[in-house]
């Protein structure tokens, strides 16, 4: 059974408006002033980039809005230890590869998640392996690295039974300790 | 001489090469949305040093915090054309510096290690990284 849940930040809004340093900088000072552990800082901070910047990359622009996207991102602490998560709306090509890629990276043990990071890293930016990517595919690789068990997802459509943008909801658990 | 600089700033790192003492420096934050762009003329500032000067001694201090996913790949590049100075004979000393406390960014200085054949890495975990 899972403990309480508690969030102590969240951001939610107009991402394409935010500096991404002055989110940043919330968040290293909240991390001081509740006080997460040391050790597992520097592992939070690292998903809550990547998913910032995921958002910035991939989100859904809100039609009526212009260029808008939009997305919610929120930091915690649980009983498995602390908690990145974010939601954002994607298109339907998005929302099929997010679930190709996250689908093979939950089955996979911290060791192969290490090695397929270490062969992104070596091979570069390669958009022929990956159109979509704007990173080097590396960004769920990095975040599934830190993390302690398995990363979890939802996608939702936004009319029952299919329809984009599809609601992408991915969240992170992260300890102070060792991974996986 | 070449004499590169890019300023801190709270996403990204000083980035310097002095032409004059071969050393490079890389310190700070470094998460740019786009470093592929950002990167791009550092990378080729130092390409052309290490192929025109051809020094026979090398200096490249890493002192960071934060990498984003998509740095690392310019990272990689980086220690890539520092590892073929030293097959073509320089000397150069690689030191990766990293929090104690910072195990994501002390694992990503081995991994930039691995593919390196003639560069000796020396990894120092620094309160003040």
């Amino acid at each position: 059974m899972k403990g309480p849940s508690e969030e102590f930040f969240r951001f939610e809004g107009d991402f394409s408006a935010v500096a991404i340093d002055w989110l940043t900088s919330e968040v290293r000072q909240k991390m001081e002033a509740v006080p997460v552990a040391p050790r597992a800082r520097a592992r939070i901070f690292a998903s809550f980039v990547e998913m910032t910047q995921n958002i910035l990359h991939y989100s859904e622009p809100d039609g009526a809005r212009g260029r808008r996207r939009s997305g919610a991102i929120a930091l915690g602490r649980d009983s498995d230890g602390y908690f990145v998560t974010s939601r954002n709306p994607v298109r339907g090509v998005h929302a099929e590869r997010l679930r190709a890629r996250l689908d093979r990276i939950r089955t996979m043990g911290p060791d192969e998640i290490s090695a397929e990071y270490r062969r992104g890293l070596a091979a570069g930016p390669d958009r022929a392996a990956d159109p979509l990517s704007r990173g080097a595919g590396l960004g769920l690789l990095s975040i599934a690295r830190t993390a302690y068990g398995a990363l979890s997802y939802r996608l939702d459509p936004s009319i029952p039974g299919g329809g984009e943008p599809y609601t992408f909801s991915l969240r992170a658990t992260v300890r102070a300790g060792e991974s996986a | 001489m070449t004499h590169f600089q890019l300023l801190r700033s709270k996403i990204t790192p000083l980035v310097q090469l002095d032409g004059v003492s071969n050393r490079l420096v890389f310190e700070g934050d470094c998460y740019p949305e786009n470093p592929v762009a950002f990167f791009g003329p550092f990378l080729q500032a130092v390409e052309a040093h290490l192929d025109s000067a051809r020094p026979d001694e090398f200096v490249a201090d890493f002192r960071l915090r934060y990498v984003n996913s998509a740095s690392t790949v310019t990272l990689h590049r980086l220690f890539t054309l520092l590892d073929r100075a030293a097959e073509r004979g320089a000397r150069v000393h690689v030191n990766w510096m990293h929090d104690p406390d910072d195990d994501v960014n002390e694992e990503l200085g081995y991994d930039l290690s691995r593919d390196c054949r003639h560069v000796a890495v020396v990894h120092v975990a620094d309160a003040d990284a």
